[in-house]
């Protein structure tokens, strides 16, 4: 693991590479330009990104184009169209059969989602509740069980996608757990003809098998070391408050607490405490990646993904973005 | 040296200033000095009286006393009951004119909400505009600004808003004090800093009110008073909108421009259809309808023949009759398309079903385009090249009843009961069949261009000659299987059977007697009944009887197949079912195709089967929210449609509900049972007729000639044409002496009985119930003859029918799902609502309804407890009966006793209500109460129901006659007959009796006759003798009375009308038992899916 010595050296030239990747990205695609931000913002901070939208919103594409564009090397990537009818073995992988004659439950895991670093789940909500209940654990704990026994992880980015965010008690938990959920929505009425010229260069770089967004400029390490980063400076000084005072002015951090209570009370927003906590770590992050210092009022728009119901998401960003403009 | 008195700026201040003005309250009205602690929320509070001695004398009282003293700056507080003073580095002083003013605020947790904030600046600073501009950006135009001016003439801008937004006072709070902002609950008139409260609000707001102020506090206690009213303005007027732009101004010119504009089908939202358009062989597939038809409705389909470039096409079409139940479903489920609607505002153009014509165009010019002038019918259809327009120019349309010729067929049920019978009635004789009768026919052949005339029914031919021994054997196993089946479906159709070895036992038994489909039905009951997992054997035997497949290739056809026919997807479903009772599942991808096609509730199977496809699978895959997604689409499915008749209710069940209790009726063919039933009627009419002429039959008299039509009619309508025509010989002789309006009714009735005779179209009876009137040129004579036509229920034409439903006024606010109901439920009901009451109890059914229509059992229930606490708020009795009624069909079905007794006693109490204005809606809600609790098991509340109002003494004799009418209905529904007849007879006691005005009396007669179409034949006739020799009674006053009596007209019209129906009857039966069905079939949903979700 890397020390904070040894990562601020090149920390800025981390954060100047993923930034130009990010432009990248942008390029092969209309009008998507949140969606990449808030994507590639997860995949530093390591928390999973759910993209709600009907089908057609370039969902599924966005996140395959950022994970080719990592350079993962085999196995490292895993892509799942859940069902209602997908078994855990198609995610977790197969009993193996020679230990199960031992008396023993073990799966082979190997190129499935506990043995991949980048996976992406569609339609996640329409998984049962055997699956649901093992992706919990993952994403709480980055483990799951085998045979009784924790066994961790590799996975380290998450990123689901989903026409819909069922109103059903049994998917809350699931729901909860992406603090961040952003709304894909059809782009063609403003960039009808964009959408058509990239649309076509896409299918001819499909047919080609061309590829030219794996050129990206940063790579999975990058991202892995600005994460590690940032983790070893929120621990720095070992001291509660300090990293607020350093990197959160207070104008900012009062900003932060007054949207927040309005979208708890006048909109009835549920931020848990867990969520609170993990906002202020992303929002840290953002900080970070775009300009390297301090907590900007503008950084504060990552609260507008913090709607968890499907009619909630729409809601809350012009909330925030009003209030935002508000304050600026 | 001060004394004072020391505070914390906690709630225990609050004892010791109660204490302080129970010693001294003189100090109440005093000036006092406050010394506030800058670094802390405490306070001191001096006051001149407040020396040595008054100092003296509140110590033993336990008050918190100390002496001030000023050392360098610093505030020494020094206890008088000792201890170590207390030091304020960071102190001031101000001055207040009373106590209640000289208190700080104490400081509340968190950020309180309030009902309304006043935000309060400097008017000019910049402060207010970018106040205004932040609430105008959140959509705040309704806050109110308001300004003050001081004594030193400085001036302070103030804005107030209710509810107001949390962002701005935080914001407010949090600045550099630019912005002060205040907050009050209710409509007090102390205004407190936000988050802040005062520790004596109840003495400071009667201070204020005595003087009729209002005042702000800020934090530290400061007072500033205004006047109690202010001045207040909106937001609105409090700003100058600019808007720097460069204007350009147009004007319209004429324009002689005419564009093409092709005319396309476009998607519409689907309706009934009212014509089919038929190759042949698919005319044919009507069949299994034909055979489960009434007469009756067969009398609805007409079939034309058309020949044309495309060949021979049959037109069929459904003569729709207002008040009777649509066929189009029924006929396009069986024929598996869609069929063609008819354009609104245009009589003979068809589209088809879902489609209509796009662009809209003047009517005018779709008759110009289309030339619909010149076509009898135009239909357009549309193919892969696109819209076609087919004209028919002539139609000859014939009753699909002459098409039909029942016969003895090669079918092996119906030979197998003719050899059984024959066999028991001549033991000595054999019988011997017609070659051809022998020869197993193909049933559909694809060669025939139609349906072929049968040939009548093969007489036997009977020879003498002995009987061999293995035709008597055979004879006697048919015999004793029959009987067997008899004795079985005695006992499942008598109270309903959820035991599967006894379906199974009936379908071993139908299937050897080689009637598969109804062989199917009892196989699907006994797998439901089972529950899963299913019986393997039992779903092979399924298989078998629906004649499904094994293999994966015919079950993929069948799943990808556009369409599928009522055979196709019971043998998918039979198929599904085996595959996964076997142990041998579909592949996934296949379920994950064929699984919505089960969840459809349009599918036409029964539901059993589509529940047991689910269950079977996602009890497999042991899937917990499939089962439960399974488990609302089923039940929402048959919560928005009920169960089908056609599909749900087994054949030789609703033949077996047919028959009107006789035994004997068993061994008779449906045709035969369904003429049997007509000859009760008829016997039924005649006696009654023979009551009516008893009193003789004056000639010449209108009365006399009215009774004479209104009879003929009835004959008519049940085949006795002849007795018909003898009955109008006498009238249409003696036609020119009677009064101008009498003769034209006399020529309506003689068009309805020509009507009713030929089964003929409605467009032509109508036609010519028009010409008759237009015929009577003198108005006021017109009008006399419309006044009866249209009371008439058979003069009044379909334009002119009130039966159909209402639309539903009420929409739901756009974007609203099934999670969002209970809200919508809830603000429509609030007490502050401005809707109308009948809008709201709209809202209630549109919310209850789809919230039934999901299945979910937690969303019926949300909306229900949303709506129930607000059902009060209707103020009008008769709406609120409606919203009621929605909730009792809600509450049924979730199986709410509690619920339901709250909101069936709420009915009761408004139909004993003085303020009830009108019956019908109280009536129409009892009915859909009492149907919702049949429907979901629930008679005994039903039952409940009933005998309450059965007390209730309404306000008005109309309405006790309706509301009566309904319970006996009720009774008879619940079985309870001999309860019913009590009703009916106490109802017809006071119909007949002399305490009703003349037109009471006639709606009691009305409701008495339509109530009684659901008692039996002779029951019928037995209380219509009273009401046919109490004629004279239904008297009238109108001023058309002078040609007519309106009231007995229409009474004799509802006696033959009622006497002369069979559905309503057959319906309540068959109904019953649907009922029964539907409420096992909810518990074994609520069974299985409690089973795989252990719940």
């Amino acid at each position: 693991m890397w020390t904070l010595e040894e990562l601020e050296p090149e920390i800025d030239d981390i954060r100047a590479r993923i930034q130009q990747h990010r432009r990248g990205l942008k390029e092969y695609f209309v009008a998507r330009d949140e969606e990449i931000d808030l994507a590639i913002l997860c995949a530093v901070a390591q928390e999973p990104l759910l993209l709600v939208g009907p089908p057609g919103t370039a969902k599924s594409d966005l996140v395959v184009k950022l994970t080719e564009s990592l350079g993962l090397g085999a196995g490292d990537y895993f892509e799942y169209m859940l069902t209602k009818f997908t078994e855990p073995s198609e995610i977790l992988g197969p009993i193996d059969i020679a230990v199960l004659k031992e008396g023993r439950y073990l799966r082979r895991t190997r190129g499935m989602l506990p043995d991949c670093r980048v996976a992406f789940l569609d339609e996640i909500f329409k998984s049962n509740s055997a699956i649901l209940n093992t992706l919990l654990t993952i994403l709480n704990e980055r483990k799951f069980y085998q045979d009784g026994q924790p066994t961790p992880v590799r996975l380290v980015m998450l990123f689901a996608a989903t026409n819909d965010i069922p109103d059903q008690s049994e998917l809350e938990a699931m729901a909860d757990r992406f603090i961040l959920k952003i709304e894909t929505k059809p782009v063609k009425d403003r960039h009808f003809e964009e959408l058509i010229d990239a649309g076509v260069m896409n299918e001819s770089y499909r047919a080609s098998g061309h590829k030219p967004w794996t050129r990206g400029a940063a790579s999975l390490d990058d991202f892995l070391k600005l994460k590690r980063f940032m983790d070893l400076s929120f621990g720095m000084g070992r001291e509660p408050g300090r990293d607020r005072a350093q990197w959160f002015p207070r104008p900012v951090f009062a900003e932060m607490r007054r949207i927040v209570r309005a979208l708890e009370t006048e909109d009835k927003v549920l931020v848990s405490d867990r969520k609170l906590v993990k906002l202020y770590k992303v929002i840290r992050t953002q900080a970070f990646l775009n300009h390297g210092g301090a907590v900007q009022t503008s950084d504060l728009n990552l609260l507008a993904y913090v709607g968890n119901r499907r009619d909630e998401i729409p809601v809350v960003a012009s909330k925030v973005k009003a209030l935002l403009g508000l304050g600026g | 040296m001060r004394f004072c008195l020391l505070l914390t700026g906690t709630t225990s201040d609050g004892a010791a200033l109660t204490v302080l003005l129970e010693a001294a309250p003189f100090l109440a009205e005093r000036t006092w000095s406050v010394l506030l602690d800058r670094s802390g929320p405490g306070s001191a509070l001096t006051c001149e009286a407040l020396d040595a001695v008054l100092a003296d004398r509140l110590l033993p009282r336990g008050l918190p006393l100390a002496t001030a003293d000023e050392q360098d700056e610093t505030l020494v507080l020094t206890p008088l009951r000792g201890g170590a003073p207390t030091r304020w580095n960071l102190w001031k002083e101000r001055a207040a004119p009373r106590l209640v003013e000289a208190l700080r605020l104490r400081r509340l947790a968190g950020e309180p909400l309030v009902d309304e904030a006043l935000f309060v600046m400097r008017s000019d600073s910049e402060a207010p505009r970018l106040l205004l501009e932040r609430l105008l950006l959140l959509g705040r135009s309704d806050a109110q600004v308001i300004s003050f001016v001081d004594e030193a003439a400085a001036g302070s801008f103030a804005v107030k808003v209710k509810a107001p937004p949390i962002y701005l006072m935080m914001a407010a709070r949090d600045g550099g004090g630019e912005v002060a902002v205040y907050g009050r609950n209710g409509g007090s008139p102390l205004w407190v800093a936000w988050s802040f409260e005062h520790p004596a609000a109840g003495p400071a707001v009667a201070s204020l009110a005595r003087m009729n102020q209002a005042a702000l506090v800020d934090r530290d206690g400061q007072w500033v008073r205004t006047p109690a009213e202010w001045r207040a303005r909106t937001i609105l007027d409090a700003v100058a909108p600019e808007l720097e732009a460069p204007r350009v101004a147009m004007r319209s010119v004429e324009s002689e421009v005419r564009f093409r504009v092709p005319i396309r089908l476009a998607p519409a939202a689907l309706t009934d259809p009212d014509l089919w358009l038929l190759t042949p062989e698919l005319l044919l597939e009507l069949e299994p309808l034909i055979e489960v038809s009434t007469a009756d409705e067969l009398s609805r389909l007409t079939v034309a023949r058309l020949t044309g470039a495309d060949g021979t096409v049959y037109l069929l079409r459904e003569r729709v009759r207002p008040g009777t139940p649509r066929m189009a479903g029924r006929v396009s489920d069986t024929l598996g398309v869609p069929g063609y609607s008819q354009v609104a505002g245009a009589d003979n153009l068809y589209v088809p079903t879902g489609r209509r014509l796009m662009p809209v165009l003047r009517r005018d010019d779709l008759r110009a385009l289309l030339g619909l002038e010149r076509a009898h019918t135009v239909v357009v259809t549309e193919d892969r090249d696109g819209p076609r327009v087919v004209t028919i120019v002539e139609v000859d349309e014939q009753p699909l009843q002459r098409w039909i010729d029942y016969v003895a067929t090669d079918r092996r049920l119906e030979l197998d009961k003719l050899l059984e019978r024959s066999v028991f009635e001549f033991p000595e004789v054999t019988i011997e069949w017609p070659k051809e009768a022998r020869q197993p026919a193909p049933k559909k052949p694809v060669t025939r261009e139609g349906p072929v005339k049968r040939a009548p029914p093969p007489k036997p031919v009977v020879v003498e000659e002995a009987v061999s021994a293995v035709d008597v054997d055979a004879a006697a196993h048919l015999r004793a299987l029959r009987e067997q089946v008899r004795t079985l479906e005695r006992r499942v159709i008598a109270g309903g059977c959820d035991e599967p070895e006894v379906w199974q036992e009936l379908g071993e038994i139908k299937a050897e007697l080689g009637d598969g489909d109804e062989a199917a039905d009892c196989f699907e009951m006994a797998l439901l009944h089972g529950g899963p997992p299913y019986d393997a054997q039992l779903a092979r035997r399924l298989v078998a009887a629906t004649r499904g497949s094994d293999s994966e290739d015919a079950l993929m056809e069948w799943v990808v197949a556009d369409r599928r026919t009522p055979a196709e997807a019971s043998r998918l479903g039979a198929s599904l079912v085996a595959r996964v009772a076997t142990q041998r599942p579909p592949a996934d991808e296949l379920m994950q195709l064929a699984l919505p096609i089960f969840a459809d509730p349009r599918l036409p199977v029964s539901r059993r089967l589509a529940w047991a496809v689910l269950a079977g699978w996602h009890r497999h895959a042991r899937d917990r929210l499939g089962i439960t997604r399974a488990k609302e689409a089923i039940v929402g499915g048959i919560n928005e449609r009920g169960l089908s008749e056609l599909h749900d209710l087994p054949r030789f069940v609703r033949h077996a509900l047919a028959r009107e209790g006789d035994d004997h009726a068993n061994e008779e063919p449906a045709e035969a049972r369904g003429d049997r039933l007509q000859q009760g009627q008829l016997i039924a009419l005649e006696a009654l007729w023979h009551e009516a002429a008893h009193a003789g039959l004056p000639d010449m008299d209108a009365s006399t000639a009215f009774l004479r039509l209104i009879f003929a009619v009835g004959f008519a309508r049940l085949g006795a044409r002849g007795l018909a025509q003898d009955l109008i010989a006498p009238v249409e002789l003696e036609l020119d002496v009677h009064e101008i309006p009498n003769r034209a009714l006399f020529r309506l009735y003689m068009a309805r009985l020509a009507h009713e005779s030929s089964g003929g179209s409605a467009e032509v009876w109508a036609a010519e119930v028009g010409r008759v009137v237009e015929g009577v040129r003198e108005p006021r004579l017109q009008q006399a003859v419309t006044w009866l036509q249209k009371r008439s229920m058979w003069l009044r034409t379909s334009g002119e029918e009130d039966t159909v439903p209402k639309a539903t006024r009420y929409k739901l606010p756009p974007g609203v799902d099934v999670s969002g109901l209970a809200e919508v439920v809830s603000r429509e009901l609030s007490a502050g609502t401005r809707s109308f009451d009948y809008l709201l109890a709209e809202a209630v059914d549109v919310c209850v309804r789809r919230a039934l229509a999901s299945g979910s059992d937690a969303v019926v229930a949300e909306v229900l407890a949303s709506a129930e606490p607000g059902l009060g708020n209707i103020q009008i009795l008769s709406h609120r009966a409606e919203a009621v009624a929605a909730c009792i069909h809600g509450a049924a079905s979730l199986g709410d006793d509690a619920m339901l007794g709250r909101l069936l006693e709420a009915l009761v109490n408004i139909a004993r209500s003085e303020k009830l204005g009108s019956a019908r809606e109280l009536v129409r809600a009892t009915q859909r109460g009492l149907a919702a609790l049949r429907r979901f098991g629930g008679l005994e509340p039903a039952r409940a129901l009933l005998e309450a109002l059965a007390r209730v003494h309404a306000y008005t004799s109309s309405d006790q006659i309706a509301l009566s009418a309904t319970v006996a209905t009720g009774f008879v529904q619940i079985g309870e007959e001999r309860v019913a007849d009590e009703v009916l007879d106490s109802l017809c006691t006071q119909v007949l009796g002399n305490g009703l005005d003349y037109v009471t009396r006639a709606q009691g007669g009305l409701a008495v006759a339509q109530a009684l179409r659901h008692w039996p034949n002779m029951t019928r006739v037995e209380r219509f003798r009273r009401f046919v020799a109490e004629l004279a009674a239904f008297r009238d006053t109108f001023t058309a009375s002078r040609y007519f009596d309106t009231h007995k007209i229409l009474i004799l019209e509802a006696i033959v009308d009622s006497l002369a129906d069979s559905r309503t009857r057959h319906s309540d039966r068959v109904q019953g038992f649907l009922d029964q069905e539907e409420h096992a079939l909810r518990r074994r949903i609520v069974t299985d899916w409690s089973a795989v979700c252990g719940r």
